[in-house]
């Protein structure tokens, strides 16, 4: 990337959603169009076995390195135009990416130990840690962040997400989930506001904080405070507090959730509520997933956890980004203007959807052309045919883009370089995180726990 | 000028009198996440929940530049 200075406008480019529906929908587009000529996706969707003595996973790479090979070319393709696309340089992308490969395999490979869940090596859980790590110690060249795009690779899986859950469970826990998350994002930003507010913080920064903890962490925070005109420096803070939050759940929310032997529809529930961004609610949902079957006492299955999650975070919380920011400009504009001048923010409806997270949609096709293929199965046969060759190898597909993205959030979070936070904004903030944490947990556990517990059964 | 006419003004800003061509507005992806740190761990400035936000170096804010104000300042044409 070139840096720019002032009068430095960024021309047209599709915008990183757009590549993630793009490659996303194509994976689930080629599926589909090999399961439909009886055919399917499994010989790239290769995925390291699970193991009891390693002589199994060098057994594997002995018999499969062909489609690890095929795989990696695959994901390098395609990371890499759109990576390109958004003005990278193939020679930062590709080194970057092929360690990026070799550090998920290896990743992979831990997490399928079958005592991994013994000593919470659970994948995310080693990949977040390991990235953190090595960019907090030995560090690597800085160019390499061309290819450590975490939210690319997140969205690209959210997409692809979409195909694993039907249309019908969408339409019936979607409104739940917008009803529990409007009520704990509404509580939460009110919260961390007057928190703010009362510390003697201004209150386009409190606003920023307050949907960096209520809606979507980072993404939010720089929506909102693009849309009232917040002061640059209180953006890195608010992402320095959601950042160190964000991480923290990540480790905090599902062993709290293992120490109460949730069932796995109800953690992923806690999680999306709770959680401040998709790429660490999803490592959360994912670890916790991962018990499911492992751990006595925990109901339900892997899936329910990254289900609940997605419903409640993304479409419960991230769809309503803009209208969040809209609303918060009219009164930015209307009410906090003292000293008359409007510095460059103003209302403009349009945002609503110019704001708009666009992998989502990306999601809900995926989940609506899949749901269209397998509509005439019955239960035997969708679980028989349509999960073994069409849904299975979408799954597995998704799982190496969530590793890709929780090894680029560690590599990317350098801690000696985040804003420091501050004693009131970042005691706002945790005022919030609390008063979230607990009403999630109420909401998810006793007011909607039959309905997240039970999730698609 | 009616209710309708209020709400349009308020919610859809007249073209032409945004910054995006002003010296001191800057949209570059890039150069936004270099200057806002911690923003490519959880989230990016190629996302679409930015819009068309940008740094305005003048004011110091992080602006979506449907304003214009009075330091407005023609950007150099290439």
């Amino acid at each position: 990337m070139t840096d720019g200075v002032g009068g430095k406008v960024g021309g047209f480019r599709l915008k990183e959603d757009w590549w993630a529906i793009l490659i996303g929908l194509g994976i689930v587009a080629v599926a589909a169009v090999l399961f439909l000529n009886g055919s399917s996706l499994r010989w790239l969707a290769v995925l390291p076995p699970r193991w009891k003595e390693f002589a199994q996973v060098t057994g594997d790479l002995a018999e499969n390195w062909p489609r690890y090979l095929a795989q990696f070319a695959f994901w390098l393709a395609a990371f890499s135009g759109a990576l390109r696309g958004l003005g990278y340089r193939f020679r930062d992308i590709a080194p970057a990416f092929s360690l990026l490969y070799l550090a998920a395999y290896a990743i992979f490979v831990v997490g399928q130990w079958d005592k991994a869940v013994t000593y919470n090596l659970e994948a995310p859980l080693i990949a977040l840690f390991a990235g953190l790590l090595i960019a907090n110690t030995v560090g690597l060249p800085r160019r390499f962040d061309a290819g450590f795009r975490g939210e690319l690779y997140v969205k690209t899986g959210i997409v692809l997400l979409g195909a694993t859950v039907p249309l019908s469970l969408i339409a019936l826990a979607g409104p739940v989930a917008i009803l529990q998350a409007s009520i704990v994002s509404i509580v939460t930003f009110l919260v961390i506001f007057f928190a703010a507010v009362k510390l003697g913080l201004d209150r386009r920064f409190a606003a920023t904080l307050g949907v960096g903890g209520a809606v979507c962490g980072v993404s939010a925070a720089i929506a909102v405070a693009g849309a009232v005109g917040a002061k640059k420096e209180d953006t890195p803070i608010t992402i320095s507090a959601v950042v160190l939050w964000a991480i923290a759940m990540i480790f905090i929310l599902p062993l709290a959730a293992k120490a109460l032997l949730l069932p796995t529809g109800i953690a992923g529930a806690w999680i999306g509520t709770s959680e401040f961004a998709d790429a660490a609610g999803i490592a959360a949902a994912q670890a916790y997933g991962g018990y499911a079957g492992k751990v006595a006492g925990i109901a339900g299955t892997s899936e329910q956890a990254l289900q609940a999650f997605t419903l409640m975070k993304v479409v419960g919380r991230d769809v309503w980004i803009g209208i969040w920011a809209v609303v918060l400009a009219v009164i930015a504009t209307t009410r906090w203007n003292e000293d008359g001048e409007a510095k460059g923010s103003a209302p403009d409806a349009r945002e609503i959807w110019r704001r708009f997270p666009k992998f989502v949609l990306g999601f809900l096709f995926a989940s609506v052309l899949v749901s269209a293929l397998t509509a005439q199965y019955s239960l035997a046969d969708y679980n028989k045919i349509a999960v073994a060759k069409l849904i299975g190898p979408v799954k597995d597909l998704r799982t190496w883009t969530f590793i890709f993205c929780f090894f680029s959030i560690g590599l990317t979070t350098r801690l000696r370089e985040m804003a420091k936070t501050g004693r009131r904004p970042l005691a706002a903030f945790s005022i919030g995180v609390a008063v979230n944490v607990v009403l999630g947990f109420v909401l998810s556990v006793y007011v909607f726990g039959s309905h997240w517990a039970t999730l698609g059964q | 000028m009616s209710l309708l006419g209020r709400i349009r003004d308020a919610l859809l800003p007249r073209s032409g009198e945004g910054c995006a061509s002003c010296l001191h507005f800057c949209t570059e992806a890039g150069w936004i996440e270099a200057h806002l740190p911690g923003l490519s761990s959880l989230s990016s400035a190629h996302a679409s929940v930015r819009g068309e936000d940008g740094l305005c170096l003048s004011h110091n804010r992080l602006i979506n530049g449907r304003r214009r104000c009075a330091n407005y300042e023609a950007a150099h044409k290439a």
